[in-house]
């Protein structure tokens, strides 16, 4: 019997080594996540920075520091910490850094990997990689850029000089093979909601963005600025409606505003409705909602920064975002309007941009009117009496709540004249036009005080005045906690040193000191 | 399926289990025949075993006591046995009836338990604590889940029961050893680990779905026999990695030999909520304002009203029938209940049937079972924000009438639908109509569940014998939500409906095959059990989500997917093998060594270094008692001490790099996890020393003092961002947990007059040794800093859970504070906002410090009353509820502020509204002692004489009570309650939290 035991142990035990096991590697592969992806798919993945729709990078990119701008206005509370008094939690304030490096590096590799560095594919992957760096650079300052490779986890900076001259190299390669590129590409017909796979246009795309860039980093990098402007304008920037790029499909995601305002958390800003109402903007009914707290409808937003914002129940009735109703709405990538609008400060510069500023000003407003499908351009550039309205805060329930009321922005008129005030006129009609792109807005304000963005009630960052808002964002957490020493490093880059909200960006920072 | 090793314990399983469905016909041969009955001064000894000495002949008394036995030859010796009384001889000489006296012992009673793979062994060899629970301790009091009535019964476990009848139980032996992984005990049926999956959303947090109910849920408390609960690892250690969490063993009934019984059983109990945060009817709101920080009013508001009093339904019918060699089990349940919250319940039927069959001269016994159940809950409800009608119902503006929302909706002839009715606002933060909540978006489970079981034991040898057992246990659940058109803010266009639809699919196989040998020389004995196995589960999720095209009309091709939609598909299949030797060598009944060894091939392994993973535990047992002439109040001393360690492999798909998909934009992006493949098993050290003593033989007590170290846990370092990366799975980290299990009883009778008490405590201390700081980064080379590791945070409050070297699983911290001067005085203008401190506060720990049980019994003649008494010390709990209460001005602790005129600051009176919304979200001011004490269970019971039925049925007739009354307890919700099971970290805490009950009602038991 003893043996019959031994017996039957003995095959257990040989059972179990002689590859009884080998069903092992089929169980532990997930079966529904493929292990290999076309290029394009990893494309796809990559062009939801273009839009953010999915809600809460929607939140990161498009309504928390894009508040801002003065065009959206985040309306939660979120226990008295977030962008309306200068004091967002590390959270909030990380979600942009995260959203850009997750969703370019990795796939980015990937697509080098994959395609060896050539053809459109690639190309637009590079483009994006610029597009994003131009995003961080104009929010947080001196990045990771031109030292980052695949694998590596601590990545040394540059500063923010050098970063911009890298992503200039790069957009550059970028124009270069789009210029090669013939027609619509076959492999991106289908996938790409923006421009079905026309080259051309992507290449109208990738100039125009290589004019904002230069138009960003004129005031402290002039030369270099016009050279790359007029490159752009030669090799062909957006020019009519049709060039301009919207995300169609939202990367297959709801539109991110109509989930966000859902929740209550973003309505139209206060700033640019009270500037429209002075105007009496004809766009104002296919950019907003009329109010509905009171009868008698019309435009009232949300003052960003005003004396309360413990409940953001109480803005709900407020003028909402047009596209926060529509789930399907499609969401702005880069208006052609933007284009005239880029010349037009050009020109003011003196750049050759193949004509004068006020032919290219009155050129972004009809594309503008265009775009949207809005007559009465005629009448609009006419008009040189209507003025930015003030703003009074007739909604709010609490009685004699009048502590969000706010004085006109500017005085500033439509029409265009030699009066000395050209810069402001030109970016207060961009902003208004560039509805929904919110970096655009608060990077002009930086670097030229123009637009004019309605004050916070207060602040509560000892480094941000009100008067002059907040001028980046600060540096992750997680990279002080997994990359101290480059990031440390990096704050030394800074203008002033410090990695703080009220610190200027290399590119915002004029001569004079004063914006 | 199945390769190689697989298909052999399977099929050595299956041949030795199927030839014996034919045998089983088989019954005893011819023979003198004996008919005897057994009494004791109270009358017939029912159970009381006969065997004939030297064979496996034998029967046991029926009812009456009475017994029959055949195939007897002159001078064979029947052995008449009973637990508690002393053993006879006697001899057969050709007698017919016997009449026998069985005498009380004076001797300790050693009993036998079940221990892990269902093996029996003897208490006093054991050299872990093991704690049985008989069937009484959760039948008298009876809950939808049967593992909510141990609370307090068993030392070393803490159970935390749902919020919603049949909801999952959150059961922590030990405290809380893994960070990532689960601390959930196992669940072993018969032997035999019970896959124990959660429906419904994790729960743990709060825009998470409602969590559902758990497989061990399914179970019918009427066909469990009795509960084992192995606390430690060492109890464990046979079972492998699923059980380095602890052991539930639940041991099942068999049919009995003898007269067939036919017992019905019916529980019926009545709850209504209990802990209600306290609201305010006396200030109302200011028009078109939700908040309630308006005038003084008078209105009769309460939300208690909305609440129904819940009634939960058992009825059981059971039978068993056999004679010595076939015995057989059949029972059938159901369990109807309502919940508190109008449309809500929870209903389940079982159907159990068992068959006990020995042969082949009894050498081989097949031991068969089936199970069958049908389950269904609707609108089960935990906490949260979402599907939950209980923050509309407690922020109600206090100057509307509550009666305008009871017509919950309203026909819109527009679009020829019934619209919900909600004019008051707050729709943007989930708040609804309550009604509409609970009759419009519906969520649905129904759960279709059979598990088959089969074991074959066959006696080779007096002293060897193998056994094979094979079970399957699959499972079918289908999930709806139907969420009525309009759902949500109609200004938004909140659609025609929305429509989920999941069917999972659950596959489970376990087969094992075990031989044991028992050897017993003069002085030494001997028992080894050895053997392997398998266990194969599978799951499969598939399903849509979306809205509507057409209003209302639940179908997935009715959902539009022109708009957003989901797809949602998801499986995994795991397949454990092992095999296992245990070894226990005993010495003159006083000294027991055991070791074991158990080495464990995973599939979860495939892809790393380690392919496999052995783990061992020795223990002693040394019975003092026995090693010398002991007095006679000392029925048992007994020393015992064990050292086990115990692997537990990391989760599965983490070897492999896949592109995830992500379902709501329908695409596939590079995982932003960093790879690391080098993988290892997740390791439990421990070791426990104990003793167990029995005075008198009615007073024990056991006494265990255990200390576990959990290492190689695998959990997520964060990566900074502008590498691409989010965060790498590293192995390092130590967690500590040492405590005391404690258990007093006292049981004695005096004539007609019986008494009982049972006391538990468990005592733990849980620290985190290390984390990762430090530990090399096998890809970059460089040292991980890891100072801290948020795990948890808690909605709307400050709060998160930080584990830090030196303090413990449970510790949360918060950063928000009001305003203070310099002088450290709170700034008299109170800032409308709180301003945080540099560095987060350590709140406390949600861990409780200890547990106590107490539980008393009195019976005098028929009539029992027993009475549990359950409390936890120490620990904190976390209220949002009371933040957003008090800040929306609907708490009566915010109208007594204002009865006040304000809440008093530095001898100032500051505004009650201001200081609200200003501390609102602030986990300092909305943090509680967790302990508690509770009159736990009450149950009086009276059994009817047999003879006023003239012996033809036996009735029994209870009321019970359940959670009756909190004597102590300082939160303003049961602390107790667990809102997410499978939460390692989100527990004490109340955000909208379904209120406990107070339950009573009654029992009544026939026996015929």
């Amino acid at each position: 019997m003893k043996k019959i035991t031994k017996y039957i142990s003995l095959v257990l035990v040989l059972s179990l080594l002689s590859g009884c096991i080998g069903k092992f590697e089929e169980y532990n592969k997930n079966p529904y996540e493929p292990s290999k992806v076309a290029p394009y798919s990893l494309l796809s993945e990559m062009w939801k920075i273009y839009a953010n729709a999915q809600q809460n990078a929607c939140q990161y990119n498009n309504t928390m520091w894009a508040s801002f701008s003065g065009v959206v206005c985040e309306t939660g509370a979120w226990g008295g910490r977030g962008f309306y008094y200068y004091s967002a939690p590390d959270g909030f304030n990380d979600g942009s850094w995260g959203d850009n490096f997750t969703k370019v590096s990795n796939n980015l590799y990937q697509i080098e990997a994959m395609t060896q560095k050539e053809g459109v594919v690639y190309a637009l992957a590079e483009l994006v990689k610029v597009y994003s760096a131009q995003v961080l650079l104009s929010l947080y300052g001196p990045i990771p850029y031109s030292q980052a490779t695949q694998g590596a986890t601590k990545i040394a900076y540059d500063n923010e000089e050098t970063a911009w001259h890298a992503a200039f190299d790069d957009l550059d390669d970028v124009i270069a093979k789009l210029s090669l590129a013939n027609g619509i590409d076959a492999d991106l017909k289908d996938i790409d909601q923006f421009f079905g796979g026309d080259c051309a246009k992507w290449l109208k795309f990738a100039n125009t963005l290589k004019l904002r860039m230069a138009i960003r980093i004129s005031g402290k990098d002039p030369e270099f600025a016009r050279k790359k402007a007029e490159e752009a304008v030669t090799s062909g920037v957006m020019e009519s409606k049709g060039d301009s790029c919207w995300d169609t499909t939202n990367s297959g995601e709801p539109n991110g505003y109509k989930v966000v305002g859902g929740w209550g958390e973003v309505r139209a800003n206060a700033c640019i409705i009270s500037c429209m109402n002075g105007y009496e903007d004809p766009r104002r009914p296919k950019y907003f909602t009329e109010q509905s707290a009171q009868p008698g409808g019309g435009y009232v937003g949300v003052r960003h920064g005003g004396i309360s914002q413990s409940y953001h129940s109480t803005c709900v009735n407020y003028s909402n975002l047009l596209c926060a109703i529509d789930e399907t709405a499609p969401t702005v990538v880069m208006y052609a309007a933007e284009a005239a609008f880029l010349r037009a400060e050009g020109a003011l510069k003196g750049w050759n941009m193949g004509g004068t500023a006020q032919e290219f000003y009155e050129k972004g407003i009809r594309l503008s009117f265009e775009e949207f499908n809005v007559s009465g351009v005629e009448e609009y550039l006419a008009d040189n009496t209507s003025k930015p309205a003030a703003y009074t805060d007739n909604l709010q329930p609490a009685a004699g709540s009048t502590g969000n009321n706010c004085p006109a922005m500017s005085d500033i008129t439509i029409r265009w004249s030699d009066d000395g005030r050209e810069l402001e006129r030109i970016l207060t009609q961009k902003w208004i036009a560039l509805y929904l792109d919110p970096l655009n807005g608060w990077s002009d304000q930086r670097r030229t005080g123009y637009p004019k963005i309605f004050q916070s009630s207060k602040s509560d960052d000892s480094s941000v005045t009100v008067a002059r808002g907040q001028r980046r964002l600060r540096f992750p957490q997680s990279e002080y906690q997994n990359n101290p020493e480059n990031v440390n490093a990096a704050v030394a880059y800074l203008s002033n040193g410090k990695d703080t909200n009220g610190t200027d960006l290399w590119w915002a920072q004029k001569s004079n000191g004063s914006y | 399926m199945f390769s190689g090793f697989s298909a052999l314990v399977l099929s050595v399983a299956l041949c030795i289990t199927m030839p014996s469905l034919a045998l089983a016909q088989n019954t005893a041969g011819g023979g003198n025949e004996v008919r005897g009955t057994i009494t004791d001064d109270a009358g017939p000894v029912i159970g009381a075993s006969v065997m004939v000495k030297g064979t496996t002949n034998g029967n046991t008394t029926d009812l009456d006591g009475v017994f029959t036995l055949s195939g007897l030859k002159y001078n064979d010796v029947l052995v008449i046995s009973m637990i508690g009384y002393d053993t006879q001889e006697i001899v057969y000489t050709g007698q017919n009836n016997l009449d026998i006296f069985l005498q009380m012992s004076n001797e300790y009673l050693d009993g036998v338990v079940v221990t892990a793979l269902g093996i029996k062994r003897s208490e006093k060899a054991l050299s872990y604590n093991v704690q049985q629970v008989k069937a009484d301790a959760i039948m008298n009091v009876r809950d939808a889940n049967f593992i909510s009535s141990l609370n307090g019964k068993v030392a070393g476990v803490t159970i935390n029961s749902a919020t919603s009848a049949g909801g999952a139980s959150r059961v922590v032996m030990r405290g809380v050893k893994s960070i990532k992984s689960s601390n959930l005990a196992l669940y072993v049926i018969d032997g035999i680990p019970m896959y124990n999956g959660l429906e419904g959303g994790d729960g743990d947090s709060v825009f998470s779905s409602q969590p559902g109910t758990d497989g061990v849920a399914d179970i019918n408390p009427d066909d469990i026999e009795s509960i084992t609960m192995l606390t430690g690892p060492s109890a464990a250690a046979l079972y492998g990695n699923a059980a380095a969490a602890g052991v539930v063993l639940i041991t099942t009934k068999k049919g009995k030999a003898g007269k067939v019984q036919l017992t019905y059983s019916n529980n019926t109990t009545f709850s209504t909520a209990y802990m209600m945060p306290q609201t305010q009817s006396r200030y109302g709101n200011l028009p078109n304002v939700m908040n309630s920080w308006g005038d003084p009013i008078e209105s009769n508001y309460d939300p208690r009203d909305f609440f129904r009093t819940g009634v939960n339904e058992m009825n059981t019918l059971s039978l068993t029938a056999g004679n010595d060699r076939n015995q057989t089990y059949i029972s059938a349940a159901s369990t109807n209940a309502t919940n508190i919250l109008p449309n809500s319940g929870y209903s389940r039927y079982n159907f159990t049937l068992r068959n006990t069959t020995s042969f082949l001269k009894d050498k081989m016994t097949l031991d068969i079972g089936a199970n069958y159940i049908l389950q269904n809950d609707k609108n089960m409800m935990a906490q949260g924000f979402y599907y939950n009608p209980l923050p509309a119902l407690y922020r109600f503006p206090r100057s509307e009438n509550f009666d305008d929302v009871r017509l919950y909706e309203r026909y819109n002839p527009l679009y020829g639908i019934n619209e919900e009715f909600w004019p008051y606002g707050g729709k943007s933060e989930g708040l609804a109509n309550p009604y509409w909540i609970q009759n419009r978006q519906v969520r649905e489970n129904s759960k279709t569940r059979y598990m088959i079981n089969a074991s074959l034991k066959y006696q080779i040898l007096d002293w060897l014998d193998i056994a094979g057992r094979v079970k399957v246990d699959n499972y079918s659940n289908r999930f709806t939500r139907k969420e009525y058109a309009n759902t949500g803010d109609p200004a938004l266009g909140a659609g025609k409906g929305g429509y989920m639809d999941l069917k999972s699919d659950y596959k489970n196989t376990y087969a094992d095959v075990i031989a044991t040998v028992n050897k017993v020389w003069e002085d030494v004995s001997l028992h080894i059990n050895f053997g392997a196995s398998i266990n194969d589960s599978s799951y499969e999720n598939i399903g849509y989500e979306g809205g509507l095209r057409e209003y209302n009309f639940f179908a997935v091709h009715n959902i539009d997917f022109n708009k957003s939609w989901k797809a949602k598909q998801s499986g995994w299949h795991d397949q454990a093998q092992a095999i296992f030797a245990s070894a226990e060598i005993g010495f003159k009944d006083m000294l027991y060594l055991t070791v074991t060894g158990r080495n464990d091939w995973d599939s979860r392994l495939a892809y790393s270094k380690y392919k496999s993973f052995f783990y061992p535990s020795v223990g002693l047992s040394a019975v003092i008692s026995n090693m010398f002439n002991a007095p006679k109040w000392l029925s048992l001393l007994k020393v015992r001490a064990s050292y086990t360690e115990v692997g537990n492999p990391y989760d599965r798909f983490m070897t492999t790099i896949t592109y995830p998909y992500n379902e709501q934009s329908a695409s596939w992006s590079t995982s932003t996890t960093y790879p690391n493949l080098d993988l290892k098993p997740e390791r439990t050290k421990s070791w426990e020393v104990g003793f167990d003593a029995n005075f008198f033989n009615s007073l024990s007590m056991g006494l265990t003092y255990y200390r576990s170290n959990t290492f190689n846990q695998t959990f997520d370092a964060t990566l900074p961002q502008s590498s691409g990366y989010t965060s790498i799975p590293i192995q390092s980290g130590n967690i500590l947990n040492e405590g005391v299990e404690m258990s007093l009883g006292y049981d004695n009778t005096w004539g007609d007059f019986s008494f009982g008490a049972h006391y538990t405590l468990t005592w733990n201390r849980n620290e985190v040794i290390r984390l990762a700081d430090g530990v090399i980064n096998p890809y970059t080379n460089e040292p991980i800093d890891m100072k801290e590791l948020s795990v948890c945070s808690y909605g709307p409050l400050d709060a998160q859970l930080i584990l830090k070297p030196g303090g413990s699983m449970g510790d949360v911290y918060a950063y928000k504070f009001l305003a203070r001067d310099k002088n450290g005085y709170i700034a008299n203008d109170l800032k409308t906002e709180t301003v945080g401190t540099a560095d987060k506060v350590l709140l406390g720990s949600i861990l409780p410090k200890s547990n106590m049980g107490l539980t008393l019994n009195a019976g005098w003649k028929g009539l029992n009353l027993g009475v549990t008494f359950n409390a936890r010390l120490g620990g904190i709990a976390m209220s949002a509820t009371q933040s957003l209460l008090n800040a929306s001005g609907v708490s009566e602790e915010s109208a007594v502020a204002r009865d006040n005129g304000g809440i008093p600051i530095n001898g100032t009176m500051a505004d009650a509204q201001k200081y609200y919304e200003t501390i609102n979200g602030a986990a300092y001011y909305y943090t509680y002692s967790a302990t508690n004490v509770r009159l736990g269970e009450v149950s009086l019971n009276y059994t009817f004489p047999r003879k006023w039925f003239k012996d033809k049925m036996g009735l029994t007739l209870g009321l019970v009570g359940k959670n009756l009354a909190m004597i102590y307890c300082k939160a303003p919700f049961d602390p107790e309650l667990t809102t997410a099971a499978g939460s390692n970290y989100y527990q004490g805490f109340d955000a909208y939290m379904l209120p406990s009950t107070r339950n009573w009602g009654f029992n009544v038991k026939l026996q015929f």
